[in-house]
């Protein structure tokens, strides 16, 4: 048997799912951390059951490739239970998106999530006379804190074996008599939603659906289109609308016969944004906390990397010493020796604090936040104000901010924000930054390289969108309520993370050093540096170094942990000047994207886009190691 | 573009307040059916209203 979880964007659908998943699926207090379905086994009353996630949509009929996969996903799939996630502090969008799903003719769940903040808000829900409505199940959840949820996979397995199907809601006359002259005309057509529920999609209006059924029924793109131009005649109203504004008045009058709603208190957290979107104070708080981040990051880090470094180095002597020979069995145990120890001591000090702090914002609804404040300068980029999610999840993972671009419903905004989202430092670069450029030259320069970073990424959006001209629409975006996030989920989200550096990118780390190790023994690691020693010869680097950048483009974390092994110290400071440590890290920072990220842009935008970004980001860590090394000389050396 | 803001509750005939505007000629907030949205100021230019 199979469920899926379908809802309105934050709703909490991957809250729910990680319950019983354990952490699989990112969530976030913003809409569209979930792009793509994620599946997985849950044991419901002795029984597998096949769980899937679906990305939030506000309606089937999505305008994004991400909200299209899910009436993707329920056309193709057979699905034996939707399980539909509402917020019960926004009920009546909810439920709109409810109706939608009714006409599809399944078996149909209700999980109200959101209790908890529903009741602080003096919300009440009568979910007995909504059952009534509605006639499926309607049960409450707070999927935080995982009550209730085994009771709806329960019923839901009930309801799927039952195959009890939901029925829709009655529209009004006219529109009630163009569905069933449409359905009586699709009948023939062999899809898994009902030729109701088709008539409804065909006259609102989706292309891709209209010529699927174009192709088995002659003529029937004609049938619609006189049937949308009689509604319009006796409504003054295009279909598109009138479907929506019945659904939505439909919702808002359920909502009115459910729903008890006491005068809002308004408390301190409905008057946060008060002060943290004050046309002053909010740009104040927003350098604030990026500066708390950035300082707790950076004390913890250096704390614990001071001790470690020395360590590593003091063994891989020792380790040289008792083989008291430079053999070929000494240089791979070193090399190995050095990959670990340099997953340990710079990349995991930064790495975990970072993470659980990013996990801290996303959960609490601060990001989009910041959208709202740092608006007007991604429109100086050129940017879709939607491009702000590629961003933020960008400092995580490139790969995911990658995949994020699928909110975006343009392919020209869809390909900038994928360029320049590559260039945001993910984690692996934090690492550089905060192992070299802010250990060695002073937190200063750590600060100073993200907010280059940002400088420049604006400009190259903007020179870019000079050659891809458009009025980019601007931002709309959700801005969800404040929550205080679980310690539970944050720490998990942080542990997906740290988990997948040590299971994917560790032991990379380790057999890049042994292959480096060996390399440099039998001194074949001097034809690699030629390949880069253009740039480092330009950019004023030993040519030691041009492998461990070849190597960090399979991982960004090489490109530190093997610059220790190239020039045979892991401390930085003797064996580079300053000028040398700023523009290497620079040029890390922004050239070509790590692997599993230039896989992801050829995923999603195809071959040519790859070889684009590539090409653009090499050329910008050029000119801005270039510039730095010239500007910073006289300052530095 | 027009169904995704049908979606989030510009609909003919509902209300809306701007709670707030950014700076910088940056977007507004606008609460409709009592979710709070930002909009960037080239659409809120396409959205006819009635003062009420």
């Amino acid at each position: 048997m199979r469920f899926a979880l379908v809802g309105q964007p934050n709703c909490g659908k991957s809250t729910l799912f990680n319950q019983v998943a354990g952490y699989k699926a990112a969530t976030g207090n913003f809409s569209g951390t979930t792009v793509t379905f994620t599946e997985t086994k849950v044991r419901v009353l002795g029984n597998i059951v096949e769980l899937v996630d679906l990305p939030g949509t506000y309606s089937l009929l999505g305008t994004n490739p991400a909200e299209r996969v899910v009436l993707d996903y329920l056309v193709s799939n057979e699905v034996d239970a939707i399980i539909n996630v509402v917020d019960a502090t926004h009920l009546a969008q909810g439920i709109a998106l409810t109706l939608e799903l009714l006409e599809l003719n399944r078996p149909l769940i209700l999980a109200v999530n959101m209790m908890d903040e529903a009741a602080r808000q003096g919300i009440h829900i009568d979910g007995e006379k909504l059952q009534d409505i509605l006639h499926i199940p309607v049960l409450p959840i707070i999927a935080t804190k995982g009550q209730g949820v085994r009771n709806v996979f329960a019923t839901a397995w009930q309801a799927g074996k039952e195959h009890k199907n939901a029925q829709r809601q009655r529209y009004s006359e006219e529109l009630e008599q163009q569905i069933s002259r449409i359905a009586t005309l699709v009948k023939s057509v062999d899809l898994p939603i009902g030729s109701q529920a088709l008539a409804l999609k065909l006259l609102e209006g989706d292309p891709p659906l209209t010529e699927q059924v174009g192709r088995k029924v002659q003529g029937i793109e004609s049938e619609v289109q006189s049937a949308v131009d009689k509604l319009c005649h006796i409504t003054s109203r295009q279909a598109i609308w009138l479907v929506s504004k019945e659904r939505h008045d439909l919702a808002i009058s359920i909502c009115d016969q459910v729903l008890v709603k006491a005068t809002k208190r308004f408390t301190l957290r409905d008057r946060l944004d008060d002060y943290l979107l004050h046309p002053v104070f909010g740009y104040i708080f927003l350098v604030a906390v990026l500066f708390l981040f950035f300082w707790v990051v950076n004390g913890i880090g250096g704390l614990i990397e001071k001790p470690l470094i020395q360590l590593a180095d003091t063994l891989n002597n020792k380790l040289l010493q008792t083989f008291n020979d430079q053999g070929l069995l000494a240089q791979i145990l070193s090399g190995a020796l050095q990959g670990f120890t340099g997953g340990l001591a710079i990349v995991m000090p930064y790495l975990t604090p970072f993470l659980i702090g990013l996990g801290f914002l996303e959960d609490v609804g601060y990001l989009p936040r910041i959208a709202f404040l740092m608006d007007s300068l991604m429109h100086r980029m050129g940017l879709h104000g939607k491009a702000v999610v590629p961003f933020i999840l960008g400092y995580g993972c490139n790969v995911s901010s990658i995949m994020s671009t699928r909110i975006m419903e343009d392919k020209r905004d869809r390909f900038l924000s994928a360029l320049l989202s590559s260039m945001v430092p993910c984690s692996a670069r934090m690492a550089v930054i905060f192992g070299l450029a802010a250990f060695y030259l002073g937190p200063v320069y750590g600060v100073g390289i993200y907010f280059l970073n940002i400088v420049v990424i604006a400009l190259t959006g903007r020179i870019i969108s000079h050659f891809l001209p458009e009025d980019s629409p601007g931002l709309i975006l959700e801005m969800p309520v404040y929550r205080f996030p679980t310690l539970r989920t944050v720490t998990s989200k942080a542990w997906l993370r740290i988990r997948e550096f040590i299971v994917e990118a560790w032991p990379l780390l380790i057999v890049g050093s042994v292959i480096l190790a060996v390399m440099n023994y039998y001194q074949l690691s001097q034809i690699t540096d030629v390949i880069f020693r253009p740039i480092t010869w330009l950019i004023g680097l030993p040519s030691q170094v041009g492998t461990p950048l070849i190597f960090g483009i399979l991982r960004k974390e090489l490109s530190l942990v093997m610059l220790g092994q190239a020039l045979g110290s892991m401390n930085f400071d003797q064996v580079l000047t300053k000028i040398q440590m700023l523009s290497y890290t620079l040029f890390v920072v922004f050239y070509i994207p790590c692997l599993a990220t230039l896989l992801a842009i050829r995923k999603e935008l195809g071959m040519k886009s790859m070889l684009t970004i590539t090409a653009i980001t090499l050329l910008v860590a050029v000119v801005v190691a270039l510039l730095a090394r010239i500007v910073m000389l006289p300052i530095l050396d | 573009m027009q169904r995704h803001f049908m979606q989030l509750g510009f609909l003919p005939g509902n209300n809306a307040r701007i709670i707030r505007m950014a700076p910088f000629h940056g977007p507004l907030l606008v609460e409709v059916d009592g979710r709070e949205i930002v909009i960037g100021r080239n659409i809120a230019r396409h959205i006819l209203v009635e003062e009420l």
